[in-house]
């Protein structure tokens, strides 16, 4: 008990801390690994929370083939890596932004804290997870028996969308030749 | 730990992501600051998933996962096409639909 | 009995449509005939009517014809009925008998106008809806009857409409009309109200039936009275009374037959008729009758002081016709309905040929109307000059011409109503005696300027290739004179002959035209022989110290005051005509344009066009507003999503509580 409560403020301070990276540094590369770091604690939550697939499937797809895509782009994009200062039409975009998180953020604990939320999903009626993963013997086994036993259809159109979404970017991708002019 | 700091923290990145798409001027940041977004809605998901012993939860965040990497994809394909032509990449300057 | 009304009306319609489509190809000759013809088609069947008419006992002499029905709404029925007795029978003789006359006499005095079967046309139409006004039976027909001739008026005195002058006249007696036609409609509307629904004068007025409903059973005094006073604001806007007045004397815009006919004999007769016609609801609201009295003395006495000093000889008549109405008037006003109507015939006799007469001379003359500048005319136009001799001793009603048994008849109504009414009525008796005196001097003053001594006025442009021989006499300025054609001397002699022996319709021994029209018309009751004599006298002796006042002053042909003599203040008085189109212009014209203005400027421009523009200035700012939302930049766009996603996030949260 005590362990994944101090795992679970250092993931959190890691998480905070690595987010707030992304966003404030100037430099892009820095906000990438940033990000990574940011994926990374990620997944360990998704640990600490009994997801063990879920949390391969983060790192290996999220934090691996995203970012290194990401990667590419910022080096292809940023010659001398630095982002070009300007006078900034929109200072007060901080100052708005700011205010609105801080009202989020405190909607969302308050809302968690009096228990709204979880006492309105429970009302949900859910089925037990607990019980289909000693019953499929495994967390594999059991996301994917819930993951094609009701929800197959989804998954199927997760796939069309990816076979558009990589035509997409070939598309897009293509530097403009003398038919397309 | 209760549901409630697993919801914080997810509300928190949530939060930092949402600012930094509203104040950042690098597309490229910006984008990353949205799959921050994408990652705390995923981190809640799970702590649902945990809290009320249900596999929907998972299968939530398989698809959004999913669906970020089409979205990353397609993405950074655009700023690619919009910004390729350019020295300084800055969205402020997409501002030819001023009315 | 028979009826024929419908056909006396059908006539005159099919002339004026012939000739209304038709009559611009038409030759001259042709247009004559069919506009003369259905006049006097209109009045051979006009006397038919009457010869049947007089074959049946008094009692029966009604008979109503119903054309279809016109509005049928619950109980409320109209139909398009036309009613023949005595009094509508007598008003047709008139309308036809001197319309005909004035149709033939138009033919020489029209002759040479482009618009000659335009002229024709408006003619036959008005026939048609003057018939229609005297033989309708019920008051919404009348209401029809009553607003064509207004139509055909506005036509007809703006005959030549491109002359500003006969525009504007044109124009003011419609308005005038018009306000009449109001008091028609809300005498129409107070009768709805009375007689729940019924309309026609069988209801209304007790004709032919033998119950009569009487008016006072069905509306209080004071409807009644209101219901009087309205029908006489529209006899008195038709007829030319104070103050509805003011649009004759400029009628005189239009061409001299439409005087004689429209503004002499027939028209402004109109409103005599529905006195006569509704006198059961005069009678029933004595007030009224007091009223009609006073207006009509005033306008009598009124008009006479005004003809005395114009210079127009066409004015002078226009102003004589308004003080003779007043005459007809008072003789109702004191209960002598039949000899209102007696004047209303023999008027029309003497005072049509006036006009023609009038318009003889100027038609000689080649269009000159001023009679200062006439003179000495008595040889050369000689059967003009006996003729307005005769006319002119009729209206000033001398023994023993038309004019003196009517106005006799009236005269004696008045003070016999005096006997038993108190005193007003000895005033209105001697206004009645003063303004016959005034009569008979203006009428005179009129013939012996005009015929009398030494022609004053520019030399006449000789005819062009008409035929009329030109004096072989150098230097006469008389030479190109137009002598009046037989079209015009014909119709002329007919009337002079009824100016005459007119009197026999109703000498105070026989009383033929009031004991026919008696079941119609009531009369007065007869004085007793001592005031009859009395009131005989007097209105014969005040007629002749008029004239001789008129032969002192005038009868060596000596021309009357010019603008440039000074005169007293007496005469300028008469001259500005007692300063009623001064107040009319103050009182009414003035604040309406002032508010025209105001609305105009104030109201229109300032308040509804800037109110107007000021939306749509306004919605141009918001809209202006709004597109600063649209910055173009991307992060602007993606705080506003943000925005909304947060509010909705927390007014969910809110909601759950």
């Amino acid at each position: 008990m005590l362990f994944s409560q101090v795992a679970f403020y250092v993931l959190a301070v890691i998480a905070v801390a690595s987010a707030l990276g992304v966003v404030l540094n100037r430099n892009a590369v820095y906000s990438m690994l940033s990000l990574i770091l940011n994926l990374l604690s990620l997944a360990l939550f998704f640990l600490l929370l009994g997801g063990l697939f879920i949390a391969t499937i983060q790192v290996l797809i999220y934090a691996g083939a995203v970012m290194v895509l990401f990667l590419f782009v910022v080096t292809m994009l940023t010659p001398g890596g630095q982002a070009p200062q300007g006078d900034d039409p929109l200072r007060w975009q901080w100052g708005a932004g700011i205010g609105m998180g801080i009202i989020l953020v405190g909607a969302l604990a308050w809302a968690g804290f009096t228990g709204a939320i979880s006492s309105d999903a429970k009302a949900a009626g859910v089925s037990s997870l607990t019980s289909a993963i000693t019953a499929f013997g495994g967390n594999t086994e059991a996301f994917g028996m819930a993951l094609f036993h009701g929800y197959s259809f989804p998954f199927e159109i997760t796939g069309l969308l990816l076979v558009v979404a990589a035509l997409g970017a070939v598309t897009l991708g293509r530097r403009p030749t003398h038919a397309d002019e | 730990m209760p549901l409630s700091a697993f919801l914080t923290v997810s509300g928190v990145l949530f939060a930092i992501g949402a600012l930094g798409v509203l104040v950042r001027k690098n597309p490229l940041i910006m984008f990353m600051s949205i799959e921050l977004m994408l990652n705390a809605v995923n981190l809640s998901f799970m702590a649902f998933a945990h809290f009320l012993d249900s596999a929907q939860g998972w299968i939530f965040v398989f698809l959004t996962l999913t669906v970020a990497a089409a979205e990353v994809v397609v993405g950074l394909a655009i700023i690619v096409s919009i910004f390729r032509s350019r020295t300084n990449i800055d969205v402020d300057e997409l501002n030819s639909l001023k009315g | 009995m028979l009826n024929l009304t419908p056909f006396i009306l059908l006539a005159p319609l099919v002339g004026f449509v012939a000739l209304g489509l038709f009559g611009r190809a038409l030759p001259r000759a042709v247009i004559a005939m069919i506009g003369c013809g259905v006049v006097l088609i209109g009045f051979g069947l006009a006397v038919a009517d009457l010869i049947s008419m007089l074959g049946v006992a008094p009692a029966q002499r009604v008979s109503d014809v119903t054309l279809w029905t016109w509005i049928t709404a619950g109980t409320f029925h109209v139909p398009f009925g036309l009613l023949s007795d005595p009094l509508s029978a007598v008003m047709l003789l008139v309308v036809t008998g001197v319309g005909f006359l004035i149709h033939v006499y138009s033919i020489g005095y029209m002759e040479g106008d482009p618009g000659y079967w335009r002229f024709f046309a408006f003619l036959n139409f008005f026939v048609f809806a003057m018939t229609l006004l005297v033989a309708a039976d019920n008051f919404l027909f009348l209401l029809v009857g009553w607003a064509g001739v207004g139509l055909a008026s506005f036509l007809l005195i703006g005959f030549w409409y491109t002359r500003a002058s006969a525009a504007a006249a044109a124009r003011k007696a419609f308005v005038v009309n018009v306000i009449g036609d109001f008091g028609l409609l809300i005498a129409i509307f107070l009768l709805f109200g009375a007689y729940h629904g019924a309309l026609d004068y069988h209801t209304v007025l007790g004709i032919g039936s033998a119950q009569a409903v009487a008016p006072t059973s069905v509306a209080s005094g004071g409807v009644l009275l209101a219901i009087a006073l309205t029908l006489f604001v529209a006899a008195a806007a038709k007829s030319a009374q104070l103050p509805l007045h003011v649009w004759l004397p400029d009628a005189m815009e239009g061409p001299t037959p439409v005087s004689a006919l429209i503004h002499a004999a027939t028209m402004v007769t109109a409103g005599v008729y529905l006195v006569a016609r509704a006198h059961s609801l005069f009678s029933a609201a004595p007030t009224s009758l007091v009223v009609v009295a006073v207006v009509a003395g005033a306008t009598a006495f009124f008009a006479a002081t005004i003809a005395c000093v114009q210079n127009d000889i066409k004015r002078i008549l226009a102003y004589s016709t308004m003080s003779q109405l007043g005459y007809m008037f008072m003789g109702e006003a004191a209960g002598g309905f039949s000899s209102g109507i007696f004047h209303l015939v023999t008027h029309a006799f003497f005072k049509a040929l006036l006009f023609m007469c009038a318009g003889a001379v100027i038609h000689a003359l080649g269009g000159e109307q001023d009679i200062r500048k006439m003179g000495g005319l008595r040889e050369r136009l000689s059967g003009t000059f006996w003729l307005f001799v005769v006319s002119g001793l009729a209206l000033a009603a001398i023994f023993p011409f038309a004019g003196f048994w009517s106005k006799d008849a009236i005269l004696g109504a008045i003070l016999q109503r005096a006997t038993t009414g108190g005193s007003g009525w000895y005033a209105l008796y001697a206004v009645g005696l003063l303004t016959a005196g005034l009569t008979g001097f203006y009428i005179f003053r009129l013939i012996f300027v005009t015929f009398f001594g030494a022609y004053r006025g520019a030399p006449v442009a000789a005819a062009h290739g008409s035929g009329h021989a030109a004096d072989a006499r150098a230097g006469d300025p008389l030479a190109g004179l137009h002598r009046p054609g037989l079209a015009l001397m014909a119709p002329m002699w007919v009337l002079g002959v009824l100016s005459l022996v007119g009197g026999a319709l109703d000498l105070p021994g026989s009383q033929l035209l009031n004991d026919f029209l008696a079941p119609a018309a009531p009369s007065a009751i007869e004085l007793t022989s001592a005031l009859f004599w009395v009131s005989l006298a007097a209105g014969l002796i005040c007629a002749l110290v008029g004239i001789a006042i008129a032969w002192s002053r005038y009868g060596q042909g000596q021309a009357p005051a010019g603008d440039e003599v000074k005169v007293g203040a007496l005469v300028v008085f008469l001259r500005r005509r007692w300063f009623v189109d001064d107040l009319y212009e103050g009182a009414i014209v003035r604040p309406i344009l002032a508010l025209s203005r105001g609305l105009r400027f104030g109201v229109e421009d300032d308040t509804l066009e800037a109110g107007s523009q000021g939306v749509s200035g306004a919605i141009g700012s918001l809209s202006a507003g709004l597109r600063g939302l649209q910055t173009g930049f991307l992060r602007n766009y993606t705080l506003t999503l943000f925005l909304g996603a947060v509010v909705i996030l927390v007014y969910f949260i809110a909601v759950s509580q």
